[in-house]
């Protein structure tokens, strides 16, 4: 409820963006058609992945598996809007990414993306509660210091508030940042190898964290590992292989 | 390993490292640091020489001793066991007469070689260092104010000279007011036959020293243990003849300079350092877990420094030495005596300087990359580094300090140094945890930006507290190099302003006071009138010197000769009364007005008695008050002066000063045919010869002071490219959080142009202090506060640093969140 109250706060008091006034006709939060990555080169340039598409609707898990160097990492970061295609289209809650500027992709993040990462990538000098409270500051939350709290304490860190990442574990610090992603309330949340750093134990439980959020949030949960157990545990597995992605 | 396969594994890693960007800053701060110290070392060294070869060429030798009579053998010989060339010159007064014009003339009789150093240049040209026996040189005011020119015979004595060339310009004119008259040059040989030079004739004998600077400097300690009371000696290393105080300024803002830049490399390779080795961190974890040792760890980045170094060293020779020849062409201009070439032997003083910083400062990260446990490579936390304990800096401080003395030759210049430094830090980061968070928090109530300004204080607070010291003191001394630059100029410009008098009257006996006023008054020149009265020190606190002085205060010139005394109703206004009072009009007792040089040297008080001997006659005055006198105002100036009534019975002559432009050349000789008795001394050579030295000593400090400033904004550049690209990680986080583009850069924007505010406000309550030790300890200026600085620094530090961010900023992505 708590939570509910936040979110009605939230869409009171701020500002309506072009994402919040879209009302998709569909349930897909995310469509990428045809998507093309060249790196440049001397030689004719390197291409990392031809004419990829993925569809994925609110509440959806989705693995992307793959080897090393496969582009799972680059196909993310175009996915998420960091980064461009060389050619390809990317529908993100009804609204195309390639014809956004980079303001308005930033906003789009901003509101409806988060990130977990293998190497959490929490700020060092900062504490837990800032770590979160800055992404809510960027989204410009109307509290942030509140709604901060309340998701450190739902991943289990209420005691842990004002350490740095350096007095905590890494299943700590790797809550802090699933706190951080979900504390903005996102609809897709993308997580890089998340438990690439942690042990099975404290892995499987970060996970169990992960999949109970994706549910309860409705959260489209977009996960690139090389854990196939991990796999296993997504609605939909997709493989990029020699350029190519593979629904499994 | 072995130590070959150390080495190897170094060289590949420093290779392999020129990708990194902290591995390449480490390298350009060593250029810099390289660059800096050879080229100020060689520079300076040149231009020392180069001032002193200046000087030397007024002085025509680099050591003069005067006498009332003939240099002894032993002197002599003492010189030729030391290697020095001699030469001897005789100088006395005597009237030339043709056969219209008669002129009280200065003589100087010489001989070959002539001068030991500088050049007599002459019109026409002469083949001949000295004038062939039976003819003379003569000085053009000479001529124009015998009427004469070049080829005239005039007589001297018994003697009959033709005049074959004129002088231009000529070194060695002598002191005290026989070298202010113009000036015939004869050959030695001929002094005789002219019977001017008869016992009891005042005559004054120079003798001429030069050669090595340690003979030289040997030889004027060996003369100076014994000089007589009429033995004066003059020495291009101890005092020169000419601005001399404006010599010492200039050499002391070299070496003041140097130290600067020898700071600011010093912190460049701190921070260079510091970044450097954190980024290693991991790399050494991998290391030890592959195997190495940690005193393995720690020679491999040994061995990698000095590979760096090495590089550094090489290069940065050769670009201070491509400078040192694109600047010698300007120096050319600025020396006409001739630019000495630069002793290149100094070029070793800049690497091995830089590699002496390099190892005591990089001895603690380098400890510290040694240090970091295998765990590192599983737990990030554990790549922190460890700090030294307080024994470990100090030594780092110690030892830091003493290659700062070793290069400056002063262990207190380097303390004061260090303690400047240390202080500073400590100070910016006490600074930078009371100012910038409320700063952060202030701007936070107004903008999103504000507060993820409050973010990134809180992430970057330790770096804060070291950038703040180092911004702030590396600001203060760039503009305390501009303030101390700016301050000597004025000084320099001052000593001699446009309205310095030209020309002495002296001899102006008391009925003439009034026609002579009446005269100058109608050329337009309204000069103060100043009585002259020649006397002696015979009593301190009515005893002998001997009995109240110590054996130093006894050398004092003032005690050996007859003082030029005067007195006055008021205080001279271009002198300061900086103790006691000056007296009334009617003051009835015998009070004097002592220069405080004076006062200082033989330790008088305001209300010692001095007894004087004048005329034959003594009289005794109490010291009343002290007086700051610029003794190179060209002003007359006088040691003591009395009060009015203790003058009324002693007979006294005046003196005058004035400045004639070249238009008014004519009054000289209409104010002699008036007043025939009257001495007119011209003095417009030496003024010309003082300014020329001082515009040229403006033209060079001005030079160094724009290389250094150039040298200090790169070094502002680096450190913030360095700083920035510490932002990138960071910046790209926010990205992905949501900020955009624009919002990481105006937050970088936002951040360093308040650190760049803070550091200019440091660095103004910095400036002042250094530029106060400066003034105090090196330039013997007066302590004077700058307001305008306190205002400038602060948005100076604002403009460059926002300025820097904006050249330097580099795009942020996840590719940086994807590498670490």
């Amino acid at each position: 409820m708590e939570l509910l109250h936040a979110k009605l706060d939230r869409s009171n008091n701020q500002t309506p963006s072009i994402f919040d006034m879209q009302t998709p006709e569909s349930n897909a939060v995310l469509i990428a058609t045809g998507l093309n990555k060249t790196f440049p080169g001397d030689h004719g340039g390197l291409n990392i992945f031809n004419n990829i598409s993925i569809h994925a609707d609110a509440g959806e898990s989705i693995a992307i598996i793959g080897p090393s160097g496969a582009g799972k990492s680059t196909l993310l970061s175009i996915l998420a809007g960091l980064d461009e295609p060389s050619q390809g289209s990317i529908e993100l809650l009804g609204q195309s990414l390639t014809g956004l500027d980079e303001e308005s992709r930033a906003e789009l993040r901003s509101n409806h993306i988060s990130f977990v990462f293998q190497s959490f990538q929490l700020l060092p000098e900062l504490t837990a509660l800032d770590n979160v409270q800055l992404a809510l500051e960027i989204q410009g939350h109307p509290e942030p210091l509140k709604q901060a709290g309340y998701w450190l304490n739902r991943v289990g860190l209420e005691q842990r508030h004002q350490h740095t990442p350096a007095q905590m574990s890494g299943g700590e610090q790797q809550r802090v940042a699933i706190a951080r992603a979900f504390a903005t309330e996102p609809s897709l949340l993308f997580a890089d190898e998340p438990t690439g750093n942690l042990d099975d134990k404290t892995g499987t439980e970060i996970i169990d964290q992960l999949f109970e959020l994706n549910q309860q949030l409705n959260t489209t949960l977009i996960l690139i590992t090389h854990d196939a157990s991990l796999a296993q545990r997504c609605q939909r597995r997709l493989q990029l292989h020699n350029g190519q992605l593979l629904e499994l | 390993m072995r130590p070959m396969q150390l080495i190897n594994l170094a060289l590949k890693q420093s290779r392999s490292d020129l990708r990194t960007f902290e591995w390449r800053a480490l390298l350009l701060a060593l250029l810099l640091a390289t660059t800096l110290a050879t080229f100020l070392t060689l520079l300076g060294n040149q231009l020392e020489s180069g001032l002193s070869r200046q000087s030397a060429s007024v002085l025509g030798a680099d050591l003069s001793l005067s006498d009332s009579k003939p240099v002894s053998q032993d002197d002599i010989a003492a010189a030729d066991a030391l290697k020095l060339q001699h030469t001897k010159v005789v100088q006395f007064s005597s009237m030339l007469s043709t056969e219209e014009q008669i002129l009280l003339s200065s003589i100087r009789a010489i001989e070959a070689p002539y001068p030991l150093r500088g050049e007599l240049r002459t019109e026409p040209p002469q083949s001949t260092s000295i004038p062939r026996p039976g003819t003379a040189w003569a000085e053009q005011q000479l001529l124009q104010r015998m009427g004469v020119e070049v080829g005239t015979t005039i007589s001297l004595g018994y003697s009959s000279f033709k005049i074959t060339a004129a002088i231009i310009s000529s070194p060695d004119r002598g002191n005290g007011f026989r070298s202010f008259s113009p000036q015939l040059l004869i050959n030695r040989q001929d002094l005789e036959a002219t019977r001017v030079v008869q016992p009891g004739s005042r005559i004054g004998y120079r003798t001429l020293f030069s050669g090595a600077e340690a003979p030289i400097r040997e030889y004027a300690a060996q003369l100076s243990k014994d000089l007589t009371p009429q033995q004066r000696l003059w020495s291009v290393y101890a005092d020169q003849p000419m601005a001399a105080g404006a010599l010492k300024n200039a050499s002391s803002f070299l070496r003041m300079t140097s130290l600067f830049g020898l700071l600011l490399c010093g912190l460049l390779i701190t921070l260079s350092l510091r970044r450097y080795s954190s980024a290693q961190y991991r790399r050494s974890a991998l290391l030890k877990c592959l195997g190495l040792k940690p005193k393995q760890v720690l020679r491999l980045y040994l061995i990698k420094l000095i590979i760096g170094w090495s590089l550094a060293a090489a290069l940065g020779s050769l670009v201070s030495i491509i400078l040192l020849q694109l600047t010698g062409s300007l120096l050319q201009t600025i020396l006409p005596a001739g630019l000495p070439a630069p002793d290149y032997r100094l070029s070793a003083v800049g690497p091995l300087l830089s590699l002496a910083l390099l190892l005591v400062i990089g001895f603690s990260p380098l400890l510290q990359i040694s240090r970091i446990p295998v765990m590192g490579l599983l737990r990030r936390d554990q790549l922190s580094h460890q700090g030294l304990s307080w024994p470990a800096r100090l030594t780092i401080l110690l030892l830091t300090g003493v290659v700062i003395a070793f290069y400056l030759g002063s262990a207190v210049n380097a303390l004061v140094a260090i303690l400047l430094t240390v202080g500073t830090i400590l100070v910016a980061g006490v600074f930078a945890s009371l100012f910038l968070p409320p700063a952060g928090r202030f701007l936070a109530r107004y903008s999103r930006l504000g507060r993820l300004l409050g973010f990134r204080i809180r992430q970057q607070r330790q770096w804060h507290r070291i950038q703040l010291g180092i911004m702030s003191l590396l600001l203060a001394l760039l503009s305390s190099l501009l303030l101390s630059q700016t301050e000597l100029v004025s000084r320099w410009r001052a000593q001699i302003p446009q309205d310095t008098p030209n020309q002495f009257v002296i001899n102006i006996q008391p009925w003439e006071l009034e026609p002579l006023s009446e005269f100058l008054q109608q050329a337009g020149l309204s000069p103060n009138l100043y009585p002259m009265i020649r006397g002696r020190i015979t009593l301190i606190n009515d005893q002998l010197p001997a009995d109240v002085l110590t054996p130093e205060q006894l050398q004092h010139n003032s005690l050996r000769r007859e003082l030029n005394l005067s007195w006055a109703a008021q205080a001279p206004k271009h002198n300061q009364v900086i103790a006691g009072k000056w007296w009334q009009t009617d003051a009835p007792d015998n009070l004097i007005s002592v220069e405080h040089e004076l006062a200082e040297s033989l330790g008088l008080k305001l209300g010692d008695t001095v007894g004087f001997e004048i005329a034959g006659q003594k009289l005794s005055a109490t010291v009343s008050n002290i007086r700051q006198v610029e003794w190179r105002s060209f002003r007359p100036n006088f040691y003591v002066i009395f009060s009015p009534k203790a003058m009324e019975q002693y007979p006294q002559t005046y003196i005058t000063s004035f400045k004639l432009s070249g238009e008014q050349a004519e009054l000289s000789r209409e104010l002699l045919k008036q007043f025939p008795a009257l001495t007119l001394i011209d003095v417009s050579q030496w003024i010309d010869q003082a300014s020329e030295l001082i515009t040229r000593l403006i033209q060079a400090s001005t030079l160094i002071l724009g290389l250094t400033l150039c040298a200090g904004l790169l070094l502002v550049q680096l450190l913030l490219y360095q700083e920035l690209e510490q932002r990138r990680h960071e910046n790209a986080l926010l990205q992905v959080l949501g900020s955009t583009p624009g919002q990481t850069r105006r937050l970088d924007l936002l951040e360093f142009s308040l650190l760049g505010f803070a550091s200019g406000a440091m660095a103004a309550v910095l400036a002042e202090i250094v530029t106060g030790l400066i003034s105090y300890r090196l330039l013997n200026l007066p302590l004077i506060l700058h307001p305008s600085i306190w205002v400038l620094l602060p948005l100076t530090g604002c403009a460059v640093f926002t300025l820097g961010t904006l050249i330097s900023r580099r795009r942020s992505g996840y590719q940086q969140l994807r590498q670490s």
